[in-house]
């Protein structure tokens, strides 16, 4: 009698736990093919997209109408920005895949660029023509690669998700002793390929460095050891009401500003202040003090009086404010320098001020001393009125002034800046003080914080 | 007896309700509707890009020093802009194999967020302690040699920054 209940249990118990496995598992290959689903489908994006540019580009460089060779180079930024997005999301564990993904963007933002050139009623020169010329070459190459690639994955039954489970880890955890499934040698290969092409130079956001850029703010200025630099960063956060921070330790960073960082104590102070000071010249570069704050007894006007006085205090003489917004209990407050009536926007300094007790919290001048040099600012050829003639008809001007504003490339231009009204919004439109072309359109957007740009 | 009893669950079961509605609808801080191009030159969609911004610094470097915690943040914002990586906020977090915390769900399980929060938003309004860095890897933990390749700017607490 006792026997025949134990059998039956333990048969229960056995039903239950196959149940209960075949539940879990069904579940478990429903759910991998789901993300699997994903990932083919990302894969083919990018196959399809790749083929799409050829063809497309081709068209773009046997075009001779110039209405025609702006849409088809168009169309080139936007496929490569979705073959370069459908790329960024497939998994691969033991590849590295950012040379491919840069070509695609630089690709595209490179097409977008010539488009905007011939658009403006500029002619492409033989330089950016064989530029094109390469990139076709590339991209046929890379849709001949990826049909093998999508061959071979086919034939194979390669399953993406399958890199996902077992012993993944992120890319730059996993040890280099698994090999790369061979499968997506393809991918392997064309990397390989896009990382060994030449630097490309343009006008456009993407385009690479030459070389190190210098930061020009520091020119000529002597170089400091790492005690100089903990002195200078003493002298610069003491300067403060009240402040008795030390310089606890140090370490080097190699940026593009060759700098120290230097961590301070305050010496029973709440927070502790980590300054970066440039090896060249030992300037205070930026400083956050890690202090939380957790009221507000300051106004914004106040706060800002007090980041006016902190960069006076430090020599930062004529900036004027550009805009501040309060998050957390503190008012952040971004100034740009002026030379005589031009506001230079390339030259800007940013303040963070606590609203509790009005302390300096945070100080960023990286973009000053990146950019900031003596200009020959160009003499403006057009009056105020024959600027604002350029705005559409149908914006209000609501006031103007000159500024000096950074372009993509790394190019500057004189502008007259007007903010404007248009249905009860505002807009910033900058005009060429030179040339009188619309260099850039930013929308203004209060938000309970204070003012932003779009 | 069984009236009470009935009257203590159902008053329980009130309670319960009430303060469950009162968590989830704990009001977000913040009233960002619009995109936004911030001081750090990357347009937020809109307030759900700064929470999951600081949700991965919360699980990335959630025992790092407060600048430590900006580095991450500034390393993701400098992600969005390189043209080797996806050019949205979403699209780097969510990249396959990018973060351990997203892959193993920790940034979902996060829940001390004001640090992390403050350092994020320090980030997006331009502060960057890693000059350009887009990645960071904590060099104690066994990790690729390819990452070795990169060209370090810095160490902050446990963290080698590098571009």
């Amino acid at each position: 009698m006792r026997r025949w209940y134990g059998w039956l249990i333990a048969g229960l118990l056995a039903v239950a736990v196959v149940t209960w496995g075949f539940g879990h598992w069904r579940n478990q290959q429903r759910l991998a093919n789901a993300l699997e689903s994903n990932y083919q489908r990302d894969f083919y994006t990018v196959v399809e997209q790749v083929e799409q540019l050829e063809a497309i580009l081709g068209k773009g460089l046997v075009s001779g109408s110039s209405r025609q060779q702006v849409f088809f180079l168009t169309e080139v930024w936007s496929r490569a920005n979705t073959a370069q997005s459908a790329l960024g999301q497939l998994p691969f564990t033991d590849l590295n895949l950012s040379a491919s993904r840069k070509f695609l963007a630089q690709m595209g933002d490179y097409a977008y660029t010539m488009a905007k050139r011939i658009a403006g009623g500029q002619e492409l020169d033989d330089e950016q023509i064989q530029q094109l010329e390469s990139f076709y070459r590339e991209i046929r190459e890379y849709g001949r690669v990826l049909q093998r690639t999508e061959q071979e994955l086919h034939e194979n039954g390669y399953r993406w998700a399958a890199a996902l489970t077992g012993r993944s880890s992120p890319r730059n955890q996993v040890p280099e002793t698994r090999q790369v499934s061979s499968e997506l040698d393809g991918f392997k290969e064309m990397e390989q390929r896009f990382d060994g092409l030449p630097v490309l130079i343009y006008d456009g956001p993407f385009s690479d460095q030459i070389g190190e850029t210098e930061p020009k703010g520091l020119t000529g200025m002597k170089k400091i050891d790492r005690e100089e630099a903990e002195r200078q960063a003493e002298q610069f956060v003491n300067q403060m009401a009240g402040g008795n921070y030390k310089a606890v330790r140090s370490s080097e960073i190699e940026g593009p500003i060759p700098a120290y960082g230097v961590t301070l104590d305050g010496q029973g102070r709440s927070g502790i202040i980590m300054a970066d000071v440039s090896a060249q010249g030992g300037k205070v570069l930026a400083f956050l003090n890690s202090r939380p704050v957790s009221n507000a007894n300051l106004t914004a006007e106040e706060a800002e009086r007090k980041a006016q006085a902190f960069l006076e205090d430090r020599d930062f003489k004529g900036f004027e404010k550009t805009y501040g917004i309060t998050e957390n209990n503190t008012r952040w407050i971004v100034y740009a320098a002026t030379d005589g009536e031009v506001r230079l926007y390339p030259d800007q300094v940013k303040v963070q001020v606590a609203l509790d007790d009005g302390e300096i919290v945070g100080f960023d001048g990286t973009m000053y001393y990146a950019n900031h040099h003596r200009r020959d600012l160009p003499e403006p050829e057009l009056t105020p009125e024959k600027a604002e003639s350029k705005l559409a008809s149908n914006l209000e001007v609501k006031s103007r002034r000159l500024a000096l504003i950074p372009l993509t490339g790394g190019r500057e231009v004189l502008t007259y800046e007007f903010i404007t009204d248009f249905n009860g919004e505002n807009y910033l439109v900058y005009i060429n003080a030179v040339t009188g072309d619309e260099e850039n359109i930013l929308k203004l957007v209060d938000t309970p914080q204070g003012e932003l740009t779009i | 007896m069984r009236k009470w009893l009935l009257g203590s669950i159902v008053l329980l079961t009130a309670v319960f309700m009430v303060s469950w509605q009162l968590i989830a609808k704990e009001p977000e801080k913040d009233e960002m509707v619009l995109p936004v191009q911030t001081g750090s030159g990357v347009t937020l969609r809109n307030a759900n890009d700064l929470h999951l911004l600081t949700r991965v610094v919360a699980a990335e470097a959630g025992g790092e020093p407060y600048e430590g915690q900006v580095a991450v943040a500034a390393v993701l914002l400098n992600r969005v802009k390189s043209p080797s990586f996806p050019n949205s906020v979403a699209g780097v977090v969510y990249q396959p194999l990018a973060f351990e915390s997203v892959m193993n769900g920790l940034i979902w399980r996060v829940n001390d967020l004001a640090t992390a929060e403050r350092a994020a938003r320090a980030a997006l309004n331009g502060w960057d302690p890693t000059y350009g860095s887009l990645f960071f890897w904590n060099p104690s933990k066994p990790v690729s040699r390819w990452i070795w390749t990169r060209k370090i700017v810095r160490q902050i607490g446990d963290h080698v920054f590098g571009i």
